[in-house]
């Protein structure tokens, strides 16, 4: 009995769901029969010895405190430890002394400041023996271990004899270093909680060659303090080119064993250099430099505060949601760009060159996931619309920012509105620890959204079917017939005629609902040219393609003026398995999903309806259509 | 290793005469003793003055750069420390001509009072007082009286939250009332919920969830609604922002403040945290007793 109404229901569902529409399953051919076979495979148990991951991780890697330069400079006081206390769900006060709070935790982050800061400072220290001679020292030694006031007042007192003149010798021998970076490792050890929250160590090395052209990178330890205090951070006075960052980053895992990767930013303001076919010194790339960039760069923020760099809009025309928080006057000092920059800019070229560049060298250089992060400068990383803290404290909550310029180089500037509340990372790590993540980082096994905490699952393998969407637990469907995104598909099986995709969203209980998910592909036809086409397999509502093979628009239910929606349209799941309609087994291809959310409202409506004095132009954008990308799966026809 | 690039440097050798370089003890070494520690961040000041105020000799001539051995140590560690290699004699060269070249502008920039006002100083020298001042924390030991007063009164921050175990069936969300009730009772009677409902990427069988986990799974306020419910029994339909549930709380866990030792590390940890706050603000006051604030406009001398 309850089976039967249970398929009735289950029916009802379907009709309305874009499974219905795209895997063309028709609701009445249903079975019982079917859908128990299914659900009572032998063995097959979605509980038992489950060891792949349940939920994403959530978090981003990209934060800036008041410990880097810019910041302190623009007025952050929010430190690192203020920063990861926020990231873990406690209300901390922002830079401009307003009261902040996450809707939900963290799983994760990386403080990642600016190493040029982490400057190591001259001090003093030679050595114990050397110390407990002096007897004033010997005495702050003993009074330290009594604790309480009696250290404190040792700081009183040195302080106090330092203003004389007075400090004993041994203070002042400087034979050795303190330095800034090990404060930072302490304070993020400090955070780490293995299976809670996972404080993983980096810095951002920020080369901006030529004068504002983005190379920016964020280093990534998968050790800890031990490790990453071994050996000092890149800075840009050491170099400001990528493959001797590289250099370090091998340097440093053969010292201490342990493991780093880099994570490239902003290609949308390289000025044309981030995937260029050059070093920034002009010289070639060459098969060793594929490879090594290959090795240590596996993932690129597409999307951040200072724009998205999924695709430019005019280089996929029929692309209509490409033109999503775009940057493109010119470099980080807004130094306009020149025909042809914006070709090595953007990530969806570069995995399509990358093909290309594979084909050349034997090595996919640009092989990379795609992840998100905020790049905030306040010490407070902030996506969600509702509740965006800015990027730098100029650029919190206030009137101000409804004018404000977020970059000004001699009249060149940037709007405050145009900073996006972007982005996060979501991570398929079977546990929160440092290793887990970094492991599933490693291996792209991640995704990047627009801020929102969409959740999804894409999976590539040879022998997908229709009813692998019907099944109770996508994800080990997908790990059972598949492979998840970051990887390479396997061999193709005999017999096996295209790809096939299990690919599976589900809202962000706090935002929008889905309208869709697309799949986009990219590859290198026999002329050598590079290609790609997006593909909507999954949507809400009863659409149809039009002639065009467009699917029309979601609509969009934002109350600009009351920042308000309503998820009356669109769904809060979808999911669909697609196969390549067009796959030719002789190209080299590579897929990634993209999921949309209804059109919400952007922070700058929340700014307008909450700062009644607030003036933002007619041409500032008031809603926004959040979105997810995944790390793609590559097809390699050599295999 | 190539060339550096156009950027010039990192940090140290010991001239290019072949003299074999003077490495110091690893740093993280150093810092595992607390006193140590203690020590090097207080050096943070010292070092500071010790350049702005050399006591020990008159001023170099202006247009003298002396690289003593010392400083060229600093740049050879410095090196060292990031490459783990001496620097080639070529990097040497490097190194020492951007030093020079460094210390030649440092010196025109604070003649001409460059180092005045810049905001990015002002803070680094602000922090690292706020470190030497706190610095003293990182050695306290409380006893063990002191301390299970602080976990006793910070109870909150260490007790392990209330948890829930549930089975969840989502439904359509255009399902009648009635439909909904035939599948409580027929639930109630025994029938199997796997298979059942929609299909969903949401979790059919949630194991000992923290209370405030569900919300994140379910969206705002949902854990208060399924707190409400009976244990063991099938109850609903409780509507999610996913659409409407039955639901069967299987079992709940009350939160509690597990023993003191089972956690001491962490509270030790925040213990020294919060008296490192404590100092830090301590401090502050007494240096501000120090000073007297003047105003524009205020009458000389004022408060």
């Amino acid at each position: 009995m309850a089976r039967r109404i249970c398929f009735i229901a289950f029916a009802a569902s379907l009709s309305a769901a874009p499974l219905a529409a795209q895997v063309t399953t028709d609701a009445g051919t249903l079975t019982t029969e079917k859908i128990e076979r299914f659900f009572n495979q032998p063995g097959y148990s979605p509980y038992a010895g489950r060891d792949y991951p349940a939920q994403p991780l959530w978090g981003e890697q990209h934060l800036h405190t008041s410990w880097s330069p810019d910041a302190f400079g623009g007025g952050t006081r929010v430190g690192p430890d203020e920063a990861l206390q926020y990231a873990k769900g406690g209300e901390i006060t922002s830079n401009t002394g307003q009261q902040v709070k996450l809707s939900r935790p963290y799983d994760w982050m990386v403080v990642a400041d600016h190493s040029d800061a982490l400057g190591v400072v001259a001090s003093i220290y030679d050595g114990d023996p050397a110390f407990m001679s002096d007897p004033t020292l010997k005495r702050w030694h003993d009074d330290m271990r009594k604790g309480g006031e009696a250290a404190a007042d040792v700081v009183m007192e040195m302080i106090t004899l330092q203003g004389q003149g007075k400090v004993p010798a041994a203070m002042t021998d400087k034979t050795t270093q303190m330095d800034m970076w090990q404060k930072m490792t302490e304070i993020v050890e400090g955070h780490n909680q293995p299976g809670v929250f996972t404080a993983l160590i980096g810095y951002e090395w920020t080369s901006n060659y030529g004068g504002g052209n983005n190379l920016h990178r964020n280093i990534i330890y998968r050790d800890g303090k031990t490790l990453a205090d071994m050996v000092r951070p890149l800075t840009t006075f050491d170099t400001e080119i990528p493959n001797e960052l590289w250099d370090w980053m091998e340097n440093y895992e053969a010292e201490t064993g342990g493991r780093l990767l880099a994570i490239p930013h902003n290609g949308n303001l390289s000025n044309g250099l981030m995937f260029a076919t050059e070093t920034p010194d002009g010289k070639p790339i060459d098969a060793e430099w594929a490879e090594t960039r290959a090795r240590w760069e596996p993932l690129y923020e597409v999307t951040q505060g200072k724009g998205t760099s999924e695709q430019h809009p005019s280089l996929a025309p029929s692309d209509e949601f490409a033109d999503f928080e775009i940057w493109d006057k010119g470099n980080l000092n807004v130094v306009p760009k020149e025909p042809g920059m914006l070709d090595y800019e953007y990530a969806r070229e570069a995995l399509k060159r990358g093909l290309k560049l594979e084909d050349e060298f034997g090595t996919n250089p640009f092989k990379f996931g795609l992840l998100g992060s905020t790049d905030a400068h306040t010490g407070i990383s902030s996506t969600e619309e509702n509740n965006f803290f800015g990027k730098f404290p100029t650029s919190e909550p206030g009137v101000e920012r409804s004018t404000g310029n977020a970059f000004d180089f001699d009249g060149r500037t940037v709007k405050d509105w145009k900073l996006g509340a972007s982005g996060l990372t979501a991570v398929w790590a079977a546990e929160n620890t440092r290793a887990a993540i970094w492991d599933a980082l490693k291996r792209k096994e991640v995704y990047g959204t627009t801020g929102t905490r969409i959740g999804v699952r894409f999976f590539g393998g040879w022998g997908f079917a229709e009813e692998d969407a019907l099944g109770r637990n996508p994800g080990a469907i997908g790990y059972g017939k598949g492979v998840p995104m970051g990887a390479d598909m396997p061999p193709a099986p005999e017999g096996a005629e295209a790809p096939s995709f299990l690919v599976a969203a589900i809202k962000d209980p706090y935002s929008g609902n889905l309208d869709r998910i697309q799949i986009i592909k990219g590859w290198v036809d026999a002329a050598g040219e590079m290609q790609e086409k997006i593909f909507d397999v999954a949507w809400s509502g009863d659409r149809a393609p039009g002639a065009d093979g467009k699917l029309p628009a979601v609509g969009d239910t934002v109350d600009v003026e009351k920042a308000t929606w309503t998820n009356t349209i669109g769904r809060p799941e979808l999911i669909t398995v697609w196969t390549d309609p067009e796959f030719d087994p002789l190209l080299d291809a590579f897929y990634y999903a993209r999921v949309m959310e209804i059109p919400t409202p952007r922070w700058t409506a929340y700014d307008a309806a909450y700062f009644e004095e607030s003036t933002f132009t007619d041409d500032v954008p008031m809603t926004v259509t959040e979105r997810a990308y995944t790390s793609p799966i590559w097809y390699s026809a050599g295999q | 290793m190539r060339a550096r690039g156009s950027a010039v440097l990192p940090p140290r050798f010991r001239a290019s005469d072949g003299v074999t370089m003077s490495l110091s003890t690893p740093l993280q070494a150093t810092l595992r003793s607390p006193l140590v520690h203690f020590f090097v961040l207080g050096g943070l000041i010292f070092g500071v003055y010790g350049l702005t105020a050399a006591p020990d000799a008159a001023p170099p001539r202006d247009d003298v750069i002396t690289l003593t051995e010392a400083e060229a140590d600093r740049l050879a560690d410095d090196f060292y420390a990031g490459w783990g290699r001496a620097p080639t004699t070529e990097e040497a060269q490097a190194l020492v001509r951007d030093w020079a070249i460094e210390e030649a502008m440092v010196r025109e920039g604070r003649a001409l009072g460059l180092d005045q006002g810049d905001a990015m100083i002002r803070n680094r020298l602000r922090a690292k007082v706020e470190f030497l001042a706190e610095a003293p924390a990182a050695a306290l030991e409380p006893d063990a009286a002191t301390l299970a007063a602080y976990y006793e009164a910070n109870a909150a921050d260490y007790a392990e939250p209330a948890r829930m175990s549930l089975t969840q069936v989502l439904l359509p969300a255009a399902v009648s009332d009635a439909e909904a009730s035939a599948l409580v009772a027929d639930l109630r009677s025994g029938a199997d919920p796997d298979g059942m409902g929609r299909t969903t990427q949401l979790p059919h069988r949630i194991e000992a969830m923290a209370l405030p986990a569900l919300d994140r799974v379910f969206g705002a306020g949902f854990a208060d609604e399924v707190a409400e419910l009976a244990p063991g029994t099938w109850a609903g339909p409780l509507t999610s922002v996913y659409g409407p549930h039955l639901l069967r709380l299987d079992d709940v866990t009350q939160g509690s403040l597990p023993p003191l030792d089972s956690q001491r590390e962490k509270v030790l940890a925040d213990w020294r945290y919060d008296e490192a706050r404590r100092m830090r603000d301590r401090y502050t006051e007494e240096l501000m007793s120090r000073y007297r604030l003047s105003l524009p406009g205020m009458a000389e001398g004022a408060e």
